[in-house]
């Protein structure tokens, strides 16, 4: 597959709300497959526009506003409180469509939780980005400005974390 | 049901949702049923979009009679008295026990990213730097406190800026600057007397 079109769809680009409306199900879409619950998923991306709103510029696009989301939800998870009540509801949420999965593990996140204690925030966005978004390596790579050499280390040693995190498991 | 091949990204799908017609997706999609099936199940989930919040204003404290603030402000430093005996701290100087006049203290933040200012930011990275900039009635040479505390952790208050004493005005900058990490939100309070005014930053990763 080629590499993204990265060409911003077209959106009033000084204008929040236009971006809100034409981004906004995309971007609710994206944080539920994260934290599986639509409700959490309407709050991030309400703060995130919220967020952004005073200092908004034209280089805000859906890519960019993918990434946005996907750190406010691993900030979500991070945070111990958050991170208990997500992990309540992952039982009873649905879970989404898995095309692409980690060691034939679909990737929730009660595992995001688990390496996110372990991985820093360049391991966690691509772990999000391949096996949450499921994007291929070179999209990976042109999404987060990387090479495909470093992607290919970072998933490397995410399998390394899950692999040392089952074994932890079997342990105990 | 597996895809044919490498599947089509959910960017590109919702992209693609958007009007957004690139080749190899819609070849892709022409030929593969799972990911048509992720592809329908985006044009199918129709929901009404919430509106957006408005964004948080900090209000301004309202003008309050001088009986309601003097008697707070007696009892405090009556305290801050008490306190000076108990502990043996150096005393505070007289402006410490000022109580703003008209109570009106307005706490502004600025941010400093990479050379960018931005004015009462709502989120920081490790690598910002702030400052405060005080509102209070003209006039009057104060002692503002600032504290920053976690907002839901356990950690003491922290006060990262010197004691400086500065005359009241419109949008006064207290000297020094601080950073704020962390990956929770951060409250940063400045206190006059018994006048005080906050502001909440979240803690904000890249971009």
């Amino acid at each position: 597959m080629e590499a993204a079109n990265d060409k911003p769809v077209a959106v009033a680009a000084d204008d929040p709300q236009s971006a809100y409306r034409a981004f906004g199900p995309a971007l609710i879409r994206k944080a539920q497959r994260i934290l599986r619950s639509r409700e959490d998923a309407v709050d991030i991306v309400q703060t995130l526009f919220a967020d952004l709103i005073p200092r908004w510029n034209s280089d805000v696009d859906l890519p960019y506003l993918y990434r946005a989301i996907t750190n406010r939800c691993l900030n979500a998870i991070r945070d111990r409180q958050t991170r208990t009540r997500i992990l309540e509801r992952e039982g009873t949420a649905v879970a989404p469509v898995a095309r692409v999965r980690l060691l034939d593990e679909v990737v929730g996140v009660r595992l995001l939780a688990a390496l996110a204690d372990q991985l820093d925030e360049g391991h966690l966005e691509v772990l999000v980005a391949r096996f949450v978004d499921d994007m291929t390596q070179d999209e990976i790579a042109e999404h987060l400005g990387l090479s495909r050499k470093t992607i290919g280390k970072r998933l490397d040693r995410i399998r390394d974390a899950v692999i040392a995190l089952r074994g932890e498991e079997v342990a105990s | 049901m597996s895809c044919i091949a490498e599947p089509v990204s959910w960017l590109r799908l919702e992209r693609h949702a958007l009007g957004e017609r690139e080749a190899a997706t819609v070849a892709h999609l022409a030929a593969c049923q799972t990911c048509r099936a992720c592809a329908d199940a985006i044009a199918a989930d129709t929901f009404e979009l919430p509106a957006l919040r408005p964004a948080v204003v900090i209000p301004l404290r309202k003008k309050r009679p001088l009986w309601q603030i003097a008697a707070p402000a007696f009892a405090l430093a009556a305290a801050a008295v008490v306190a000076l005996v108990v502990v043996s701290r150096p005393p505070p100087r007289e402006a410490d026990r000022f109580a703003v006049k008209g109570g009106e203290l307005v706490l502004g933040l600025v941010r400093e990213r990479a050379g960018m200012i931005a004015d009462d930011a709502t989120t920081f990275r490790p690598t910002d730097r702030w400052k405060v900039v005080v509102t209070c009635p003209p006039g009057e040479a104060v002692a503002p406190s600032v504290s920053v505390v976690e907002v839901g952790g356990s950690a003491p208050a922290d006060h990262p800026l010197v004691d400086a004493t500065v005359a009241c005005g419109n949008r006064v900058v207290l000297p020094g600057a601080f950073t704020l990490t962390g990956l929770r939100a951060n409250q940063v309070c400045v206190t006059i007397g018994e006048a005080r005014a906050c502001r909440t930053v979240a803690a904000e990763l890249a971009p």
